[in-house]
């Protein structure tokens, strides 16, 4: 019953335009007299990954002199996603934009979820860590917007609300002296993003006919009276200075065009 | 009652003596068997009280000595690198074991500003040539001999890979100053055609954004005023910066002179076979050196014209401890053209100080010392601003015009001009680039590139980011 390809990549673009926000952070460091010393852009990943990938990018020749770590580093991840029924919209309604001078695409109304990310901050010293939590919360009040093109294919675009829920912090610094000093701030998000179904492609009407029946009993009901509405220019599309037929055929786009409608009414002889 | 130890034997066991040969021993074990490694003394740059910890520091030595690993079969801790959400994490960890003698005779008192004089420290860094490993002390255990004949003979330095933290590592050794290159944080700039020279690894850069900029006006040889055509920005009234004013040609230099009469014996006055070019001169009286004559035009039988303008010695080549009488041989064509000197250069340098408005701006320049014998208008360089932009060169391609840096204090732009303080380079960046300037270029870690290019076909920002340019 489901089975009807579609991927629009919505999650994949909720994960970049969270990412987006927190990959332009910038560190300093100061000497004693006050004077900055360093400036370094904060590095930042997507934290899982492929074991295989990781070793043979990040330490691909293995006789290369060596460090641990090198800090600080941002890393973000998904870790779950719900249903938000308090944004629900009606599944009857639906979005249509042109697909081209024939044809339009529909779309139902998209379904809400909540994706929920935590975003973690490694860093050696306190300073540093201060200084990047420092320039990412006073942007979320609780949430900061971000507008994502959801479905190119009708040109849809969403806010999505990027929404802080929760800052933990841990600094290991007791224990033996082997123990690393570890310094990590972990922030819990939620983007509150959308999730669209597939599409589907349909002609525009250009021809409405109606029959009428003198009775309701279809074994011997004649058919005594044909409508036809058909588009008509209601104005002069090819500057020739009369309304007329040929204008109509210039009609294109029904929806941003004024026009109106020719009606005619065939009797079928009764 | 008490038993006591009988007080004709030292009271915890091992004469002097004993002590001695056992430090010997271990001494000659370590060189025999252990490996020759560098330590590195950590120098705190930035200690904050208030949390305890040191924002800054830097490595600026590293000594060798000789240390015994204690994990001879393998590497302590964890035995694989592990994957973090934090990317991949190398654990190696080792201990060392070092002569408690051999220590203090290489570091007691021998370098300021280390962490403690007379052990090793927790903090500072070992580098193991072997394994090409960086490795910081976590713990230095000095009991593990358990007083052995009375005493202890070794610590044992009990270390993992270091953490690091673009720490600046300039120990004069290639090998481990190329960590730094290679790990700490860079970015990388294209410059525009047209500048000058190649910088140089490792060299520093400073832009001149906020560089104030002046020039001096000249009176009789000497320095009358300056006019500050350019302020500067962000100076700092209590550290004004330097100036530095070119000198005048050296004192002692040859200044006037003619063809006098009173020759000697060196009859010949203006010479014959010469040419138009530069000749060098030999002293036929003083002791002054190195003045170049040149020469425009001569007669016909190449004889040389002092008084038309057709020999002259230009400012560079006048030379220097002449004095007034001295006769010198112009060298070439029939080595028979002299000259007397009939007086010397008399110059003295100028110097000046800046001084800053309150708003940070070079707003005077005094004169502390006019100067003496300036041919030519000197050139005025004021030093630059606390704020102008300063980094450490990674890497410069001449070819792609591509410049990374690392260490870098702020962000370099367009409008002004990088230079090489030891190559004398001179680049501007063609554009701020700032999808460039957002990675870093030393890290595969680092997605901030990747994330910002997914990006643009699908954020839709009408309004500017407020985390950044973008």
């Amino acid at each position: 019953m489901l089975g009807t390809y579609y991927y629009h990549e919505i999650l994949r673009k909720t994960v970049v335009g969270f990412g987006t926000l927190f990959n332009n952070i910038e560190l300093k460091r100061y000497n004693a007299a006050g004077d900055v010393v360093e400036a370094l852009k904060v590095p930042l990943s997507y934290g899982p990954t492929q074991k295989f990938l990781a070793r043979i990018q990040q330490q691909a020749d293995l006789t290369a002199r060596d460090v641990a770590i090198t800090l600080p580093r941002m890393s973000f991840e998904i870790t779950g996603l719900q249903y938000d029924q308090t944004r629900k919209a009606s599944p009857l309604k639906y979005i249509s934009a042109d697909k081209d001078a024939n044809n339009k695409t529909k779309q139902y109304l998209p379904v809400p979820y909540n994706v929920n990310f935590e975003m973690s901050i490694y860093a050696k010293n306190q300073d540093d860590g201060l200084q990047i939590i420092e320039q990412i919360l006073p942007y979320f009040q609780p949430s900061f917007n971000i507008t994502l093109k959801m479905v190119p294919d009708i040109d849809e675009k969403r806010d999505v609300a990027i929404v802080l829920n929760n800052i933990g912090y841990r600094d290991e610094y007791e224990g033996d002296f082997q123990k690393r000093t570890v310094i990590v701030w972990t922030l819990q998000f939620t983007a509150k993003t959308y999730l669209f179904g597939p599409t589907s492609d349909s002609s525009i009407i250009r021809t409405a006919i109606a029959d009428i029946y003198g009775t309701t009993d279809r074994a011997t009901a004649r058919r005594e009276i044909t409508y036809t509405v058909v588009p008509k220019a209601t104005t002069d599309q090819n500057n020739d200075g009369v309304v007329n037929a040929a204008d109509t055929a210039l009609l294109q786009d029904f929806d941003d065009e004024d026009f109106g409608f020719s009606t005619s009414v065939t009797y079928n002889g009764f | 009652m008490a038993t006591q130890k009988s007080t004709y034997f030292p009271a915890y066991g091992g004469a002097t003596s004993e002590q001695g040969l056992a430090q010997d021993l271990v001494d000659e074990h370590i060189k025999i068997h252990g490996s020759t490694v560098y330590y590195l003394p950590r120098t705190l740059n930035n200690v904050d009280n208030l949390f305890h910890e040191a924002t800054t520091s830097s490595f600026t030595s590293a000594v060798q000595i000789e240390m015994y690993m204690k994990s001879y079969d393998k590497f302590d801790g964890l035995q694989d690198d592990t994957i973090t959400q934090f990317g991949l994490r190398n654990n190696d960890a080792l201990t060392f074991v070092v002569s408690k003698r051999r220590w203090q005779e290489e570091f007691d008192g021998n370098f300021a500003g280390q962490l403690a004089d007379d052990r090793p420290a927790e903090g500072d860094l070992i580098y193991f040539p072997l394994t090409k490993g960086l490795f910081e002390i976590k713990y230095v255990e000095h009991q593990t001999d358990m007083y052995q004949l009375g005493d202890f003979y070794s610590y044992e330095l009990r270390c993992e890979l270091f953490e690091f933290a673009d720490e600046e590592i300039e120990t004069g050794v290639a090998e481990i100053d190329a960590i730094e290159l290679e790990q700490a944080a860079a970015i990388k700039l294209i410059m525009d055609p047209g500048g000058t020279g190649d910088f140089t690894v490792g060299e520093e850069v400073v832009g001149d954004e906020f560089l104030a900029v002046a020039v001096a006006n000249l009176s009789a040889g000497s320095i009358s005023s300056f006019v500050i055509t350019d302020g500067g920005a962000h100076y700092k009234t209590a550290t004004p910066p330097s100036v530095t004013i070119t000198a005048p040609p050296t004192s002692g230099g040859l200044n006037l002179f003619n063809t006098s009469t009173s020759t000697g014996t060196y009859t010949n006055t203006t010479g014959t076979g010469y040419t138009s070019g530069t000749y060098t001169t030999t002293n036929l009286t003083g002791t002054g050196s190195g003045a170049i004559a040149t020469v425009s035009d001569v007669d016909n039988n190449g004889g040389l014209s002092v008084s038309g303008g057709d020999l002259v010695f230009t400012l560079n080549n006048r030379g220097t401890g002449y004095s007034a009488g001295d006769i010198l041989r112009i060298d070439g064509g029939d080595n028979n053209a002299y000259v007397r000197i009939v007086s010397i250069l008399v110059t003295r340098p100028a110097t000046a100080t800046a001084t800053v408005s309150a708003s940070g701006i070079v707003s005077d320049i005094t004169i502390t010392d006019p100067g003496l014998g300036y041919q030519v208008t000197p050139t005025v360089t004021i030093d630059y601003s606390p704020k102008d932009n300063r980094a450490e060169v990674k890497s410069w391609n001449s070819s792609t015009r591509e410049l990374q840096v690392i260490n870098r204090t702020g962000v370099f732009t367009t409008a002004e001009t990088v230079t090489g303080l030891t190559s004398g380079a001179r680049w501007s960046p063609e554009s701020y680039d700032q999808t460039l300037a957002l990675n870093n270029t030393n890290s595969t870690y680092d997605q901030s590139l990747t994330i910002e290019t997914e990006s643009d076909n699908i954020i839709d920002f009408t309004e500017v980011n407020p985390f950044g340019e973008f």
